[in-house]
């Protein structure tokens, strides 16, 4: 999968935020549809997608989407 | 620190349950300096055993619950008992679009079916005496739902039903069964929520009319249900929660 793919993966989880308007240099703060429930989300697509557990404080520091795509490869995510 | 003035808990046997930390240890501590004689359990054997130390508990137990073996160890060791009071628990926030079901099975095991199982075999070997008293840690959002607390907020209902059919069965023995809905205090719990998001924290911190609480807060209530003071309740949940649940602060 790459970034582009991984992008509009992203964005098929994230209920309410218009398809098409995300990017890999997307700030995930910075979305007008932003909420505690989109954190929650993504912790709990990287465990059940990637098999990864996430901590709060280590989402906490992810800024863009490219950030965690690269969290996700560095941690091997996508090597299956 | 500790809390409650409760005399008629001088001398009685009391399990205590999730001591090792938090809410747990602070009831222990509490009970024990109301001259209980305390029983508690916990899966963080160093932290346990500190607690047994500080507090000269009767025993201690480290004990993950959810296992039917190390149930039955502590099952077989407690002597007949006065009170039991269960806040082990944990909290596994998850959006409801997602399904785990490790993490259901966990949150479910811990908060559910431990206690249940618990319960019910203390009662089957003759362990809870006439005029016990009972009481669990639920919470809050047992009726207050919050985004990713849907299996911990079923886990917290089940057990409140469960709770209100002990009191139906055993009231003739006069033993009692209520349960503490508490919101949120500073304890590890909260420390794990604030690492998801401070923001989010604090915005329902905000919510609090009486500010966040303190697992003393939570204490001097369970005291009150575990002790003869609130003979004349059963079946019932004591919101704790500093105004929480009164709506926007």
């Amino acid at each position: 999968m790459n970034v582009i793919e991984f992008t509009m993966r992203i964005e098929q989880e994230l209920d309410g935020v218009t398809q098409g308007t995300m990017t890999p240099e997307t700030v995930f703060v910075e979305m007008k549809e932003w909420c505690s429930l989109y954190a929650l989300i993504l912790m709990a697509l990287l465990s059940t997608e990637f098999d990864i557990d996430i901590t709060g404080e280590e989402i906490s520091k992810i800024s863009t989407v490219t950030d965690l795509y690269d969290f996700i490869k560095i941690r091997g995510g996508f090597s299956a | 620190m500790m809390v409650g003035a409760y005399a008629d808990l001088a001398g009685k046997a009391i399990l205590v349950t999730g001591a090792s930390s938090g809410i747990g240890a602070v009831i222990a501590k509490s009970l024990s300096a109301q001259g209980a004689h305390v029983i508690i359990s916990g899966r963080s054997e160093d932290k346990l055993a500190l607690v047994a130390r500080e507090i000269g508990a009767v025993m201690h137990a480290h004990a993950d619950l959810r296992d039917p073996s190390q149930r039955e160890s502590l099952i077989d060791a407690v002597p007949e008992l006065d009170g039991v009071c269960h806040c082990a628990g944990i909290v596994s926030p998850f959006p409801v679009g997602f399904f785990d079901d490790s993490r259901v099975r966990e949150v479910m095991e811990v908060n559910f079916y431990a206690p249940v199982a618990l319960t019910s075999t203390l009662f089957q070997r003759k362990k809870i005496r006439s005029g016990a008293a009972l009481a669990y840690i639920s919470s809050v959002s047992s009726f207050l739902p919050y985004s990713g607390g849907a299996i911990y907020s079923a886990s917290k209902v089940a057990m409140e039903a469960y709770f209100r059919n002990v009191a139906i069965e055993y009231g003739r023995r006069r033993v009692r069964a209520n349960f503490i809905r508490a919101g949120m205090v500073k304890t590890d719990m909260y420390s794990d929520a604030e690492a998801i998001s401070k923001k989010v924290v604090q915005g329902y911190v905000n919510r609090y009319p009486l500010g966040l609480g303190a697992a003393e807060d939570v204490a001097a209530v369970a005291l009150f249900l575990l002790s003869d003071a609130s003979r004349w309740m059963t079946g019932v949940g004591v919101t704790v929660d500093g105004g929480f649940s009164l709506g926007q602060a």
